[in-house]
């Protein structure tokens, strides 16, 4: 079963959600559409559910056009933000729902559909709630419900809106795993909406991450955190460090000191920013190659050292982060001037940080120094 | 007035902080103002037309409603309450989800325009018909052409009433909705249930306590109107005088014990209603607090 979106844009008075989105998701697939608020993430989710009607552009389900189906025609399960459960209905009846209201030729016998909403019951972990109201549940089984009664229509594609959205952080991870292995079960495709990125990156086999009613890059975890394309995806998905830097020919330079690109890409010379993660900087004697900085704090927090620095020249704020282990890190006292390395980073032309233009979206450059260049 | 309407004058145990709790002389002070104005103006009153209802006994009192014009005024009355109540109540229905549910080109329009029997006088709403529908209305040679009688007739009694008792339901029924929001009703579409299946599944039976309390609200004015009504009627006795005409009638011929048995009706209708209204909106509450706090 899978889906397609061609241009789909959809305008809310002079807010513009969505500005002409191709999406595909294939048979199987579990993906993740995450974005900051206002991105367009859950306008184009129910588009595609068919709870929305998209101004221009068309949805296909299994290569059939069903932009004008509603929906209750498209074989969809939909799973609410805040599960939307039926609260005058006991839990058995909220899963019976689906299939109590379906035309009386194809219609199950009650004993029938009561059996059925008791093993979807069951395959959620609620076997023993079925006669509960919804008001007596917790958040995750509330969940939990509004999944069984998603499934009990048997739907083709799964829609997620924000489906750990209002759960404690606890609870919020066991869901996850649960909802990835009932995935593996039973293959059928799914599509979730979030603003968590790790939450998207360790549920999803995709993640399309949008921008202001645009996609900005669709791609597996790897590919999202190691070759982000643009600025935002960058920031999106972790901290970063901006450095303002130059480049020229193959190197990059940072506060006069060269960085080299091992990037095969070209990329023009000229002003541009250096994107870093904190983890990805490491601290050099004073006399090594590097950006020079000076040490303003250190902090200890378990198993990570948070140093905060500033670069000699601009007077720039570095935060860079160390595993416990390293063997330096007792050197590295406040006041103390020492050698900036960057592991891993991002160039990308300073232009590029407005939403990015076609021309500059492609040449996206890791630059890497080798881990025997640090320690030698 | 019901007992349980004087629970609010109990001293309450609740954590009232210092600096916004009065001193216990200015409390008293205000509990006995509260207390004497209640009596003065709510309790008295209602306990005199119950005293005067049984004055000359109580088989007087039943005499009173027994009489032939008594009885058709009872009858009356409740026939316009059967008819009006229903349409306001479906009407009210329609509008609260039209407003609720819908963006449309008038929606203002139409809010303030259910609003307008509350701001009107109920003798202008009774002139209003009498104006369009009378021998001298608008439409008045036509309908009588046709020998269509509504003005001084029952049909001209159901309009005013209708029209007075207009903004009950949808009044209760519009925050209601708006307050529960839509996402129910996705669902139940979602899970392919045709409009109506979705409205009687799920839509009604969530605005059910709601829609109750304007009812009781609607059929308590519907049958106690009085301005509107008397001026559409015509006053003619055993026909067109509903129990509050009726009562109007009985006191200017002087017949003052009448007037007050029949008045007891009504009052009684009255505390059947603030019970009514009272258990109601103790299980709307708990209700709301029921309602799982996401959705």
């Amino acid at each position: 079963m899978s889906i397609e979106a061609k241009s789909i844009t959809k305008q809310f008075g002079a807010f513009t959600a969505l500005g002409g989105v191709d999406l595909h998701v294939k048979e199987g697939d579990l993906l993740a559409l995450l974005g900051p608020s206002g991105s367009g993430k859950t306008t184009l989710l129910r588009i595609l559910a068919g709870l929305e009607t998209p101004d221009a552009g068309r949805v296909f389900i299994d290569d059939v056009d069903a932009t004008d189906h509603a929906v209750g025609d498209r074989g969809i399960g939909f799973v609410f933000q805040h599960y939307a459960l039926f609260k005058h209905m006991s839990v058995l009846e909220n899963v019976a729902f689906g299939l109590r209201v379906k035309p009386r030729r194809q219609r199950l016998a009650d004993a029938e559909i009561r059996k059925r909403a008791l093993e979807l019951l069951d395959f959620v972990q609620l076997a023993g709630l079925s006669e509960r109201m919804p008001a007596q549940l917790s958040g995750g089984q509330r969940q939990r419900v509004a999944l069984a009664r998603a499934l009990a229509v048997r739907p083709r594609v799964l829609l997620l809106d924000e489906p750990f959205g209002a759960l404690d952080a606890r609870v919020r991870k066991d869901l996850r795993r649960w909802l990835r292995k009932l995935h593996d079960e039973l293959h059928i495709t799914s599509v979730f909406v979030t603003h968590d990125q790790e939450e998207a990156l360790e549920l999803a086999d995709r993640v399309v991450v949008m921008n202001q009613g645009r996609i900005e890059q669709v791609g597996s975890t790897d590919e999202l955190y190691e070759r982000p394309a643009s600025p935002f995806i960058f920031d999106f998905l972790g901290d970063a460090n901006v450095l303002p830097a130059e480049v020229r020919g193959r190197s990059v330079f940072l506060q006069g000191a060269e960085q080299p690109i091992a990037s095969d890409a070209i990329h023009p010379s000229g002003a541009a920013d250096v994107y870093v993660r904190p983890g990805d900087l490491r601290l050099a004697d004073a006399g090594a190659a590097g950006v020079e900085v000076v040490i303003e704090s250190v902090q200890r927090t378990g198993p990570i050292v948070r140093v905060a620095a500033q670069l000699r020249g601009g007077r720039l704020p570095v935060a860079i982060e160390l595993p416990h282990l390293h063997h330096d890190v007792p050197h590295f006292v406040a006041g103390a001037a020492l050698r900036l390395r960057l592991m891993q980073f991002s160039v990308f032309p300073r232009e590029a940080r407005a939403p990015s233009p076609p021309t500059l979206a492609a040449p996206v450059l890791i630059g890497r120094e080798r881990e025997r260049e640090i320690a030698g | 007035m019901s007992a349980a309407d004087w629970s609010v004058l109990r001293p309450k145990r609740s954590p009232h902080s210092l600096a916004t709790s009065e001193p216990s002389g200015v409390r008293a002070a205000l509990i006995a103002f509260a207390v004497a104005f209640a009596v003065l103006l709510l309790v008295l009153p209602l306990a005199t037309v119950f005293v005067s209802a049984f004055a000359s006994g109580i088989g007087a009192f039943f005499e009173a409603l027994s009489e032939p014009d008594a009885l058709a005024a009872v009858k009356l009355t409740l026939w316009i309450a059967a008819i009006s109540v229903p349409l306001n109540a479906v009407f009210g229905v329609a509008a609260a989800w039209a407003i609720a549910r819908f963006e449309f080109r008038g929606k203002a329009l139409l809010v303030t325009a259910i609003d307008l029997p509350l701001a009107v006088s109920p003798v202008v709403s009774g002139l209003i018909y009498v104006l369009c529908f009378g021998a001298q209305g608008v439409l008045g040679p036509w309908l009588m052409e046709h020998g269509i009688r509504i003005i001084f007739a029952v049909p001209g009694i159901v309009l005013a009433t209708t029209f007075v008792t207009f903004p009950y339901v949808a009044r209760e029924l519009i925050p209601l909705l708006e307050e529960q929001g839509d996402e129910e009703e996705q669902a139940a579409i979602s899970l392919g249930a045709s409009g109506w299946q979705m409205f009687r599944r799920i839509t009604l039976p969530n605005m059910s306590l709601g829609l109750l309390y304007g009812i009781v609200l609607l059929n308590a004015r519907a049958m106690g109107e009085f301005g509107a009504v008397s001026v559409v009627s015509g006053h003619i006795r055993g026909e067109t005088n509903t129990i509050p005409l009726h009562v109007e009638v009985l006191y200017n011929e002087y017949q003052g014990q009448a007037a007050f048995a029949v008045a007891s009706l009504l009052a009684a209708l009255a505390v059947v209603t603030l019970v009514a209204k009272r258990l109601l909106e103790n299980r709307l509450a708990r209700a709301s607090r029921n309602a799982p706090e996401n959705s």
